[in-house]
């Protein structure tokens, strides 16, 4: 054993956004707005929208998630735990890491949804730091 | 985010897309990786950004749809304003207790919320722009999101052992920043 600290790093990095674009001037035929005023106050010129009946966060994470394991080269069974970073649910339970869990095949994994937002992301990753550092869960 | 937006809502609609980001956390002995993180939450701001309805404290009624309670609700002027500060400040606080400077930083990965809100963060540490992921253009607010979407897009410019300071803001209110040594060179 050695005693060196254990710190969590960041070995990975995925993402999945969905193909559809709503754009500036798309908003402008739905509501009284427009491209200019819209870039000028918040930096945005066209969002991604994910269509398709019956698609949820975990059509995103899915991907997401799978294409981590590939960069990695690692199957999703060995991941240990899967913490989601979500305030959109695919319901309201079960966890959308649960769903998650499943449609990928990560049977050994366990996991559960953070809610904070849009520090979701920090939150999440703190978290999951933490159980890495404990030395309990190596993925 | 697109299933709780109400696009007839023009100060809110106009933020939020649809995306998710996922990084890989494994064990390191080398001293790599999450350094420090600070977050923080303060629950009276919880008025200016939420769901009305669909939880415990107003379960789900003809009413509530009716109301267009199920969308996310924002009071824009008052989120801005406590973003701007508090996504900058507690940047500043985590490179003070970790004795660094922006020189010290080889990248400011910020939520992307608001272009204004993102540059006053990088001002308040001392980063120019070119050391700053900003894809808001793209994607728009994606919420949990954000981060990890830049972290994916920017993945081939970072290096081994660059210190990262990655920062956020949101409903709640909820706020933090982590640093991280990143781990690895992109092959």
């Amino acid at each position: 054993m050695s005693n060196k600290k254990i710190t969590a790093a960041i070995t990975a990095v995925s993402g999945y956004v969905p193909d559809d674009i709503l754009s500036n001037f798309d908003l402008e035929k739905m509501v009284d707005t427009n491209d200019e005023w819209i870039r000028s106050r918040t930096g945005i010129s066209e969002r991604r929208i994910l269509k398709g009946e019956g698609l949820a966060t975990s059509d995103m994470v899915v991907p997401a998630v799978r294409q981590l394991c590939e960069k990695r080269g690692i199957s999703p069974e060995e991941i240990d735990c899967l913490v989601v970073g979500t305030v959109t649910p695919d319901m309201i339970f079960p966890s959308t890491s649960n769903i998650a869990c499943d449609k990928l095949g990560a049977k050994n994994a366990w996991g559960f949804d953070i809610l904070a937002a849009c520090s979701g992301f920090l939150f999440s990753l703190t978290t999951g730091v933490s159980l890495i550092e404990s030395g309990r869960y190596k993925k | 985010m697109s299933s709780i937006i109400d696009y007839q809502d023009r100060a809110t609609c106009i933020i939020f897309g649809d995306g998710a980001g996922a990084v890989l956390l494994e064990p390191n002995e080398e001293g790599y990786g999450v350094q420090d993180s600070l977050l923080r939450t303060d629950g009276s701001g919880g008025q200016y950004l939420h769901m009305k309805a669909g939880g415990s404290k107003k379960p789900a009624s003809v009413e509530t749809v009716m109301a267009r309670e199920h969308y996310a609700f924002q009071d824009g002027q008052p989120v801005f304003k406590f973003a701007v500060k508090g996504m900058a400040d507690i940047s500043a606080e985590l490179l003070e207790r970790n004795n660094m400077t922006g020189d010290d930083i080889s990248w400011l990965v910020p939520h992307q919320a608001n272009l204004r809100i993102i540059d006053a963060t990088a001002n308040r540490i001392g980063l120019p722009k070119e050391k700053v992921m900003i894809n808001i253009q793209k994607f728009g607010n994606t919420t949990a999101g954000t981060i990890p979407l830049c972290l994916w897009e920017w993945e081939n410019q970072l290096k081994k052992g660059d210190n990262i300071v990655l920062a956020a803001f949101g409903g709640g209110f909820t706020w933090g920043a982590t640093l991280v040594k990143w781990a690895y060179d992109c092959k």
